[in-house]
């Protein structure tokens, strides 16, 4: 930009130059005759040039500051930043223009983000966040320009969905300590700023120099290699992922994709864990759980598919799947006059303010012909917050067609006594970080006594998660807790083994018949 | 700066390779090494080829002194002592004994206790709360809580631990017990110094067996996951976004 406006500023100065001339010319002509117009038409002609030159050149300018203006706006609006640096159309622009003119060239792609799982709405969060990407971007604006041309031949960057991409020549140490830079760098901004953020970068690289460079668009291909090798690493805690074949594969596909084609192939199952209660000493209910079959990953805990679905949107296909599993499951171990317990399916907070979640419950059950009263809801702790008067108006709705409401992992959140006096719930279910420490730590005892004498005191059942030895079940009968759920009895089991376990367990009286 | 210790350079191979900015720092007078680096943004201290418990209370003890620690885990392989833990299971540590002490002749000294000392150290209450999140999301398969006992030398057979078992019981445990060479002497120096202690392993055989290779891959697999849960963890404890009121 400054090389142009020099370049017309040069332009003006001859043109300038040029109309004197002329002038003197014309004015010699007229003063002394004919012979000086050949000159002055020749210098007529040289001027209508560079005019026409100035005004290419002023074009360029204008044009530029456009372009300039509108990475000013956009990197403004993410980075709170108003200098130049590229936006991600320019990137790519840049990077497949260089491709087409150098045949050879080689890079590394690394994506990089500085901040972990936030999915915080708050403002003050918000800015502290866009400030922290806006103080990266000018280390890397830094670095960029003040690079040594021996290390690196050439530097682009730019700022995309909360990722910074950046394309380098380099070699392979000098990767390895631009890497190390930007993390300490990273880390270092957030104490000067004080930021109250869960810093933890993740870089995904991708080592181009196997490309195909004349294929069309390569550019897209590398930028999502070096993304996918980046979220793999966010997931598996690697802070540095280098992208390879062997360990993605050739087909990349986002983990909602995947999930989308496993409900298209009826990958997921539902499993039960089977609830003692102590009292009547016999098993009185079940939690439906569902797991992904997965071919590729075998067996798959929800814990680490469920927010992805959430976050994509898949929730409510996944949670009206387990419904409606449960209820043929329901339906079978009636046809086959086995013991036919209630089951409780967790339902994410999500699903209350989806528009059609009652009548889909209510249709669902319907459909099924089973007994309402042998499905009962999960809620959790988080649907009694804020806005609380939806969830209360839906439950309630359920309650009234006959479900049993059982409110999850109680004690964990923020737990508000006048929410939960007001929602209709039946029973409380203890969290399992409150049971780990029952049997060593007096603490932990005292907690949970507290929350089992907080159930009866409001007439509702409750259930201790998460038993898995014997002393934990004595201190439990002993502060009277009415139900079990745990290892100790059965882990999350198959249809089929929930059936053989209720007809043959160790943990029952001897007399109980089976229908 | 979080002190993570293995019995043997195995132990820590995988946080090795984690560790950013390492350096080789000694201790005790050039004779013991330990590694220094960063793990996610937390200074992290890795010590390893630690035989036997006195060696390990020594060493750990003079870290936390020189360094400032604020939390030791102990990590690594151990051996099962009863069926209800088999190769290859990851095990949260609740308690941890001493295996080969006996002062019960002394007034008022319960068994595998050292005068003065408490008879099994517990497990840092709010960190075995992290620990089990982080375990819950990062591992595919269930994982064990179990108590820990370290003896002075390679277990080999029950006989080992004779002085502190009775028929299938060890100090009262009826199951999930493993059996190490160093893990007491952690906890027996963080306690001295008041500094939260955790032991997570990672069951490489039954004591009474010897270890195959199969046995060993498959344990090398599943070492993996615990490190992926113990550098979870150190990032766990590093972050600072708790905002009140938010």
């Amino acid at each position: 930009m400054n090389k142009i406006k020099t370049l017309l500023t040069e332009l003006i100065i001859i043109a300038s130059l040029i109309v004197a001339i002329i002038f003197v010319v014309s004015f010699l002509s007229f003063a002394y005759g004919t012979k000086y117009i050949v000159i002055d038409l020749i210098l007529l002609f040289a001027m209508a040039g560079f005019i026409t030159l100035g005004g290419y050149v002023f074009a360029l300018l204008y044009g530029e500051k456009k372009t300039i203006n509108s990475l000013k706006n956009e990197n403004e609006y993410n980075l709170n930043r108003n200098y130049v640096f590229f936006n991600y159309d320019y990137f790519t622009r840049k990077i497949t223009l260089r491709n087409i003119k150098n045949k050879d060239l080689e890079g590394y792609m690394i994506a990089f983000n500085c901040v972990r799982n936030v999915d915080s709405t708050t403002k003050a969060i918000k800015d502290d966040i866009s400030e922290l990407n806006g103080c990266v971007a000018d280390y890397l604006l830094e670095r960029i320009n003040n690079f040594d041309k021996k290390d690196i031949k050439f530097s682009y960057f730019c700022f995309y969905h909360g990722v910074f991409l950046v394309y380098i020549n380099c070699s392979p140490e000098y990767l390895n300590n631009l890497i190390n830079d930007i993390e300490t760098r990273i880390y270092d901004i957030s104490r000067e700023h004080d930021f109250r953020l869960y810093i933890q970068p993740y870089f995904g690289i991708y080592d181009r120099r196997n490309e195909n460079v004349e294929e069309h668009d390569v550019i897209y291909k590398v930028i999502n290699y070096a993304m996918t090798a980046r979220e793999y690493g966010s997931q598996n805690f690697d802070s540095v992922t280098f992208y390879s074949s062997e360990l993605f594969g050739s087909n990349i596909t986002t983990e909602f994709e995947a999930i989308v084609e496993a409900l298209d192939k009826k990958e997921f199952i539902v499993f039960y864990q089977p609830k003692y209660s102590l009292g009547k000493k016999q098993f009185i209910s079940s939690e439906a759980l569902v797991r992904w079959q997965s071919p590729k990953n075998g067996l798959v805990s929800p814990i680490k598919f469920i927010s992805e679905a959430e976050n994509g949107g898949l929730i409510h296909r996944i949670d009206m799947f387990v419904l409606e599993q449960v209820c043929k499951d329901l339906n079978e171990t009636k046809r086959k006059g086995r013991r036919l317990l209630p089951v409780s399916i967790n339902f994410s907070i999500y699903e209350f303010y989806a528009p059609d979640f009652v009548d889909d419950i209510i249709n669902t059950i319907t459909k099924y012909k089973v007994n309402p009263s042998l499905i009962e809801m999960e809620i959790t702790e988080s649907v009694s917050g804020a806005n609380s008067f939806v969830p209360i108006s839906i439950i309630k709705k359920l309650k009234e067609f006959g479900l049993r409401i059982l409110m999850d992992d109680f004690g964990v959140g923020y737990s508000n006594f006048n929410n939960i006096k007001n929602m209709p719930i039946d029973v409380l279910k203890i969290d399992k970080s409150f049971i780990d420490n029952i049997v060593d730590d007096e603490k932990s005892r005292e907690i949970v006594k507290l929350l089992i004498d907080f159930a009866r005191s409001l007439g509702l059942e409750s259930i201790a998660e998460g038993v898995s030895v014997k002393e934990q079940v004595d201190i439990l009968r002993k502060y009277h807790c009415d139900t079990i759920q745990g290892y100790f009895y059965s882990k999350p089991i198959s249809k089929t083994e929930y059936e053989q376990f209720l007809a043959n367990n160790p943990y029952e009286k001897k007399g109980v018949v089976e229908k | 700066m979080i002190l993570i210790v293995g019995g043997t350079k195995d132990d820590i191979l995988f946080f090795e390779t984690k560790i950013r900015n390492k350096k080789h720092e000694t201790i005790l007078g050039d004779t013991y090494h330990l590694l220094v680096g960063n793990i996610f943004d937390q200074r992290v201290g890795i010590l390893y080829n630690v035989h036997s418990s006195y060696l390990t209370t020594l060493l750990v003890y003079e870290v936390i002194k020189k360094y400032h620690v604020i939390l030791v885990i102990n990590v690594g392989y151990a051996v099962s002592y009863l069926d209800t833990i088999k190769t290859g299971d990851i095990v949260l540590i609740k308690q941890t004994y001493f295996g080969d002490v006996n002062f019960t002749k002394m007034q008022h000294t319960l068994l595998a206790q050292i005068p003065s000392q408490p008879q099994f150290f517990a497990s840092d209450g709010y960190v075995t709360q992290i620990f089990s999140k982080v375990l819950d999301t990062i591992l595919k398969s269930h994982y064990l809580s179990g108590s820990l006992v370290s003896i002075n030398k390679v277990p080999e057979s029950k006989e080992d631990l004779s002085e502190i078992s009775f028929e299938n019981t060890v100090l009262g445990r009826t199951s999930n017990v493993l059996v190490d060479s160093e893990g007491a002497g952690c906890a027996l120096a963080a306690h001295i110094a008041n500094v939260p202690f955790i032991a997570i392993k990672v069951c490489e055989r039954n004591i009474d067996d010897r270890l195959s290779v199969a046995n060993y891959l498959k344990v090398l697999d599943k070492y993996a996951d615990l490190g992926k849960v113990v550098t979870s963890l150190i990032g766990e404890v590093s972050r600072n976004d708790v905002r009140i009121g938010e």
